[in-house]
């Protein structure tokens, strides 16, 4: 065996060990790849390139975008913005049937096209509309599977913190082509819960409408108008080229605070935990980004990738069947890994594939994002999913079943993004962003 | 005899609770100026019209050292992202084990790659300035070694508790 194989085999065992047992996800990955580099190069080189790619994988401008938005969202979860998008959703939604289903999905949609992050999409909006919808007689496994099923579109509405981090391991894919390519994937999703939800309400006759009138609609969508104002803002000012996604995501942290504060909905102490908070979670995340910085190493000096690509090509070289092979890899990795460290572990091995089938890097992102997304939602590992019962006060075996259904229409929802390119790219081709 | 260990608990928990407090000021510090860096960063070049190379690097030196001092910090509350649902069917013996044998790991990975090799290329990048703050590279690099260290000083004070905890749980069983 030579050298490369060897590197490999290291790599890949010892992750699946690490991982297995439980060791942080930053370690496994970080640990195995040194590992694995100590059988290419002598000790002590081993250890200097190892902490030197430590540093290359921070030392991006871009990164920084990612504990901005974090820290956007926390303050936007205390900050009463919430309330206000669940009042202006309900002009869009209320009048169909279910009608607080409905509100829950167009809120958890332009909570993420703010917040970036599905997690405190599913808490804040959950929050609010589970006990509403209880008041009205809504099951409280629906309530909780709506808020669960519509949550992650988050994560592909920009602004995306997993989208940055893909732009970053892929190399030279544009943020603001990415953040585009999400917003009809994002929208799809949202729509297709919307169609189900309405399905089952109609069923289960929750077929009470909110319609407002004139005069509450005008004077909830100015209330509104201040929080829109931040989609505006972040993704205008990155379109007309004002500044880029980092400068915008840093505006959207003094924006969401002086909102916060005029709401009197945060209260200025707080702020040091809400700081604190956010270097926990940009940390947790982008520690992850460090370590595998040493395997995308590894990897470059093995051919890896092109090692998955020969077996895979030798199994079938129908590109159809390859890319539902990479979709169910994807799903099955998905449920008990989240997004972030499975977008940089496998993203420089799949990324080639796709590529040599003539995708662009652009509509992959999308694709992996989408599908890493659902499996935050499915056990036994979900972010989502758990935040969603927690909120609700359920056991996750009670929303499993209502959830079914939701299941299956995004998937539906996968296959046209996978198999439709101009789902993703149509936005950024129309505005120039794809050379 | 006990109440000897007990008093060495407790200045072992009374030095971690100062390293933390320290680490969260400066954490909190590290936010806040990135914050305001690259605002700092937008107004200056909108409004001014003079775009300043020295917020953008200076915020990226910030953020490293806020990714890898927040890590560290991370690794003492154990709250880093793992996959723990086959973990949580074992035993609580074999779990204490396999706990003890995950902080070695991971005290392994912080001496060689961050404390040794760090510590290496902080040497080497002493002779490289950068070009915009005028400051040797090794001063930004420092940050690995040190993350490095705290990395190693919360594994000695978890192995200890882990220790106690399965002491504790042998003597129950028995």
């Amino acid at each position: 065996m030579d050298a490369a194989t060897i590197a490999a085999i290291i790599l890949f065992i010892g992750t699946i060990f690490f991982l297995g047992i439980g060791a942080p996800i930053s370690i496994s990955v970080g640990i195995s790849s040194f590992a694995a580099m100590l059988s290419i190069l002598p000790f002590q080189g081993a250890m200097v390139t190892s902490a030197q790619r430590l540093f290359v994988g921070l030392d991006s401008f871009a990164l920084l975008a990612i504990p901005f938005f974090i820290l956007a969202g926390n303050i936007m979860n205390t900050g009463g913005i919430a309330i206000r998008l669940i009042n202006f959703s309900k002009i869009i939604s209320g009048f169909l049937p279910g009608s607080l289903a409905q509100t829950t999905v167009v809120s958890n949609m332009l909570f993420g096209s703010i917040s970036g992050s599905g997690v405190a999409s599913a808490a804040a909006v959950g929050g609010i509309m589970a006990p509403i919808q209880k008041k009205e007689g809504y099951d409280l496994t629906f309530s909780t599977a709506v808020n669960i099923a519509s949550a992650p579109t988050g994560m592909l509405i920009p602004p995306s913190n997993t989208l940055i981090v893909y732009a970053t391991v892929a190399g030279s894919v544009s943020v603001t082509a990415l953040f585009m390519a999400g917003y009809l994937p994002g929208i799809l999703w949202g729509l297709g819960v919307m169609i189900v939800a309405g399905i089952m309400a109609k069923r289960r006759g929750y077929t009470a409408t909110h319609s407002m009138s004139l005069s509450e609609c005008i004077k909830v969508s100015i209330d509104a108008i201040p929080s829109l104002s931040l989609i505006v803002i972040v993704i205008g000012g990155i379109l007309g080229g004002i500044f880029t996604a980092t400068e915008a995501s840093a505006i959207a942290v003094v924006y969401a605070l002086i909102l916060s504060l005029g709401y009197r909905a945060l209260d200025i102490k707080t702020l040091p935990g809400i700081l604190l908070n956010t270097a926990k979670m940009s940390a947790i995340v982008i520690f992850m980004l460090a370590t595998s910085s040493i395997m995308s190493w590894v990897m470059a000096f093995t051919q890896i990738p092109a090692m998955i690509a020969d077996s895979l090509l030798s199994l079938t070289n129908n590109p159809i069947l390859i890319l539902l092979i990479i979709n169910l890899v994807l799903l099955f990795i998905g449920t008990f890994m989240d997004p972030t460290p499975a977008v940089l572990i496998f993203t420089p091995i799949f990324l080639p594939i796709c590529m040599n089938l003539g995708m662009d890097p652009v509509q992959f992102g999308i694709i992996l994002v989408f599908n890493l997304s659902l499996g935050t939602i499915t056990p036994p590992v979900g972010p989502i999913l758990f935040t969603g019962c927690k909120v609700s006060g359920i056991s996750i075996d009670e929303v499993i079943k209502t959830l079914l259904p939701f299941f299956f229409v995004i998937f539906v929802v996968l296959m046209l993004v996978t198999f439709i390119p101009a789902i993703s790219m149509t936005i950024p081709n129309m505005m120039g962003l794809i050379k | 005899m006990s109440n000897k260990t007990h008093s060495f608990f407790d200045q072992i928990d009374s030095l971690k609770g100062w390293i933390d407090r320290i680490i969260e000021a400066i954490l909190i510090f590290i936010v806040a100026a990135m914050t305001i860096l690259v605002t700092y960063q937008v107004i200056v070049r909108y409004f001014f019209d003079s775009p300043s190379a020295v917020t953008e690097v200076l915020s990226r030196y910030a953020f490293i050292w806020l990714i890898l001092i927040g890590s560290a910090y991370i690794f003492g509350l154990r709250e880093h992202m793992a996959i723990s649902f086959i973990k949580q069917k074992l035993s609580p013996k074999v779990q204490l084990i396999l706990e003890m044998f995950i902080e070695f790991s991971t005290a392994l990975f912080a001496l060689l790659v961050m404390g040794i090799g760090g510590y290496s290329s902080v040497i080497r990048q002493m002779w490289q300035s950068d070009s915009a703050l005028q400051i040797p590279m090794g001063v930004i690099y420092a940050a690995i070694p040190i993350s490095g260290a705290l990395i190693i000083f919360y594994f000695l004070y978890q192995e200890l508790h882990l220790l106690r905890r399965l002491k504790q749980l042998n003597r129950g069983i028995r």
